[in-house]
């Protein structure tokens, strides 16, 4: 991966760039994170939408949709996710790099004022948001909420973290509720605007072979407008579990879903490689005890597998099985896990996890989204890692490291949504 | 064995397209710089090909699903699992089937050759046994459950149902719970010895590789193929659609719709040419500038999910518009209505010009991923097409042939509209 260029331009304002003239396109992106708060969660979470729609300059879709269309398809794109107990917003310009245009022009001077105009300059109306505008993406936010429902696993997903988290910031969804965006005023949503731009803390992010300096100028410029004061953002872990909180849903679908999530000893900023490994070890590759087992052995299902979220510490294990198979599905993955905290686990089930990983961290590089989700996911942390140097660390866990952080993952919640 | 160079100015990039004497034809697209290699290897048979001229010369129907259940047990050989051997390698691998093709891949950043090696060999050494074979029953099963739970794919069947009368396309890929309970070994060799004969194939290779790389390893490992040429049995299929709804009670809380416009086939598949008139046609019509877009939006029919495609394969073409909304008849009524004035006025000048540079732009853009590049190697291949003479004829595309594709590929009287509505309580 070509090397990362970071510099502050502003108090928690980072500018980072990586020349990189192997692509086609260039991307610029600008990623704030703040709190997950119940009573904000909803006025941030409709502000990528907003600031991507419309600008002052531009002040409706199709006016902002000709320009791009105009300049090859640029691409803009608006969305909000949850990392740890954060909202991360993201705002982005993507487009071909100058030296692909047909008549020679130059974009990327265009993609740099056209993002800093998104971001700073929105449509303003009676000191709030165009009461218009406001209304399409609220009705949109409320139909991608409810659109939640129509793919059973991310309802279950989403079901099983409401659960789990029940009185824990991490349960708020990223939305927030139904009722908090239907009840949302496009002035709560401009103030929430400018408490981003003060309050944020703001990750600038550059990639392609173009010049970065106008773009640097450009939000230097924006940002010593803006009186900052940064917010602190962190995620509170919990690593253990009083009593298993088992819920079953019925519903009428044709396969069951089931959902667990547990508890683990290990959670960012604390070194995580050793977990990383045990939970792909368990459930993470087409080798993983779980796809062995609960699917080759035992054909129970066609998809099991486990994730780990390392910013708060938890596992999650889902699958899809007939009615009368849940148990067993869900005793064979409890099964599993125990024989991994018992120390069952081959050399060769750690040496081709650890290449299969680390084959993973290599490729991150070969594509935009690749090496920005490399860097931002790391933004929370205390250093910044390179592939090669996540990988070198990854490789030094042993196997007695990989069984200490399996027996520290513990059930917390089982969720079923049930046929009828 | 021919080798021939393919270079594009406007992409800045070259690629190699390699008549093996095996019989199989193979690409390579080195990128420079980059640290992973995919490759995919595949044959022109998918869910579609249910009926065909077996080895004795006897036409014979296979049970629906087949070729995604074959894509499924080619991975276990004689000696094992070829997923268990890729673990030794670190490539990550998979394999998908569609309409009309059937993909084995993997990618990449060490230990290429093992990789591939793996690859060409597992797709060449078929091994179906009765207990491998049930053993399959129960994982399928599951996957076509999934299925039967996602709306966007019901919706979606549901409206290739009520298009097409008889051509295969209408066929769920996985088949049914009750058609793979069909499948024995004997109809997998059937399939395997039609289709996967080299000459019927190809291998696509991009990223960090060179052609001599690539070359080395499969004079090493493919086995000449019998010049065979695989033929389908070809449908009948009426032009008018069999009927212009259909909808379906499913447990969403937002309705799904696709609306269909259905194109009279032809026999041979279609040119860059008419693919990127297609492409800028749609573009005019329902991109994020159109003023279609904005009545849909303005109205509160659509969403951001909103989205249209050319769909398009051997013996059927047809153009989607589906999404999310609360009124998908409405919806349809709007859509039909801004094609039939579309086809009264033609295509304005402006219009075509920022559709075209958009275009221009995204075709681009899609050479910046290896998998992106070798999958669309594949299906290029796979159509008769070539990826760069794609982008030289969305650069010299000329109104009047987008008013004349207008014309032959949008016709209202010729659509199905598909719709998933919430159960009533």
């Amino acid at each position: 991966m070509n090397k990362i260029v970071q510099q502050n331009i502003a108090p928690a304002v980072t500018f980072s760039n990586i020349q990189d003239d192997r692509f086609k396109t260039v991307k610029i992106s600008a990623t704030m994170f703040l709190p997950l708060i119940k009573e904000t969660v909803a006025a941030n979470a409709i502000l990528p939408m907003l600031l991507t729609r419309s600008c002052k300059e531009y002040p409706d879709a199709t006016s902002l949709n000709r320009k791009l269309n105009n300049l090859y398809g640029a691409d803009i794109s608006g969305y909000s996710r949850k990392m740890g107990e954060s909202i991360a917003l993201t705002v982005s310009i993507s487009a071909i790099d100058d030296r692909y245009t047909m008549n020679n022009e130059k974009l990327s001077g265009e993609l740099v004022h056209l993002l800093c105009s998104m971001l700073f300059n929105p449509k303003v109306e009676n000191g709030r948001f165009c009461d218009s505008d406001f209304a399409q993406e609220k009705r949109q936010l409320i139909d991608a909420i409810d659109a939640e429902f129509n793919e059973k696993r991310v309802y279950a997903a989403n079901r099983c973290g409401e659960i789990m988290f029940e009185n824990e910031a991490f349960g708020i969804r990223r939305y927030g509720s139904k009722e908090a965006v239907e009840s949302l005023t496009a002035s709560e949503a401009f103030t929430a605007w400018e408490n981003m731009l003060s309050t944020a803390r703001v990750e600038l992010m550059m990639i392609g072979s173009c010049d970065s300096t106008e773009a640097l100028q450009a939000f230097t410029r924006a940002f010593s407008n803006i009186n900052r004061i940064p917010v602190s953002i962190s995620t509170v872990t919990k690593k253990n579990v009083d009593k298993v909180k088992t819920v079953t849903e019925e519903m009428d679908v044709a396969q069951c879903k089931l959902f667990m999530g547990f508890r683990t000893g290990a959670a960012e900023p604390d070194d995580t490689m050793a977990m990383r490994l045990a939970v792909a070890i368990l459930g993470g590759t087409p080798n993983s005890k779980l796809f062995l087992n609960v699917r080759e052995k035992y054909s129970l299902c066609y998809y099991c597998g486990s994730r780990y979220d390392r910013i708060k510490g938890i596992v999650t294990v889902d699958s899809g099985v007939e009615k009368e198979n849940i148990d067993k599905a869900k005793q064979e993955i409890l099964n599993q896990l125990q024989l991994l905290k018992n120390g069952e686990l081959t050399d060769f089930e750690i040496q081709s996890t650890k290449m299969s990983i680390a084959n993973s961290f290599n490729s991150m590089s070969d594509t935009i989204s690749g090496t920005e989700g490399w860097y931002l996911s790391q933004m929370m942390d205390s250093t910044l890692q390179s592939p090669a140097q996540a990988t070198e660390a990854m490789n030094a866990v042993t196997k007695d490291e990989i069984i200490k952080a399996a027996q520290t993952i513990v059930l917390d919640t089982v969720y079923v949504l049930a046929s009828k | 064995m021919s080798i021939q160079e393919i270079t594009s100015q406007k992409a800045g990039d070259k690629y190699y397209k390699i008549n093996h004497k095996s019989g199989l034809t193979i690409y390579v697209y080195p990128k420079a710089g980059y640290s992973s290699t995919y490759a995919i290897f595949g044959t022109k048979y998918g869910s579609i090909n249910t009926t065909f001229k077996d080895e004795k010369g006897q036409l014979t129907t296979v049970p629906d699903g087949i070729a995604h259940y074959l894509e499924h047990k080619l991975f276990e050989s004689e000696d094992g699992d070829a997923f268990l051997k890729y673990a030794k390698t670190g490539a990550s691998a998979n394999a998908y089937t569609s309409f009309d093709k059937t993909c084995y891949l993997f990618s990449c950043t060490e230990r290429f050759k093992e990789s591939m090696d793996i690859l060409l060999d597992f797709v060449q050494s078929p091994y179906f046994t009765r207990e491998t074979v049930a053993k399959e029953q129960g994982i399928i099963g599951q996957e076509i459950r999934m299925y039967d739970d996602a709306p966007s794919w019901r919706v979606l069947f549901n409206l290739l149902d009520k298009m097409y009368h008889n051509h295969p396309v209408k066929i769920d890929i996985a088949g049914t719970v009750e058609s793979i309970a069909e499948i024995t070994p004997e109809k997998l060799y059937t399939c395997y010895n039609g289709f996967y004969n080299l000459h019927n194939m190809a291998l696509c290779v991009a990223g960090n590789t060179t052609v001599e790389e690539v070359l080395s390893i499969a004079d090493e490992k493919l086995k000449d193929s019998p010049q065979q040429s695989m033929e389908s049995f070809v449908v009948s299929e009426p032009d008018h659609v069999v009927s212009d709804y259909v909808e379906q009670k499913f447990a969403v809380a937002v309705p799904l719709f696709q609306l269909g416009f259905k194109e009279t086939p032809t026999s041979q598949r279609m040119s860059v040419e008419k693919i990127a008139q297609s492409d800028i046609l749609l573009f005019i019509l329902a991109s994020n500038s159109s003023p279609l877009y904005k009545e849909l939006m303005d109205n509160e029919l659509i969403n951001g999910t909103f989205e249209y495609e050319h769909f398009e394969g051997p013996g059927y073409s047809s153009v989607f518009f589906g999404g999310e909304s609360r009124n998908p008849k409405e919806t349809a009524q709007h859509i039909r209505k801004a094609v039939d004035s579309l086809r009264q006025g033609g295509v304005s000048q402006a219009d075509f010009e920022t559709a075209k540079r958009a275009m221009y732009g995204d075709a681009i853009s899609s050479l910046n991923r290896v998998d992106t590049i070798a999958n669309m190697l594949i299906d290029f291949d796979f159509a008769d097409r070539e990826i760069f003479a794609y982008i030289d004829a969305i650069a010299n595309t000329t109104i009047e042939q987008v008013n004349a594709r207008l014309l032959e590929q949008l016709d209202s009287t010729k659509s199905t509209l598909s719709v998933i509505l919430p159960l009533e309580d």
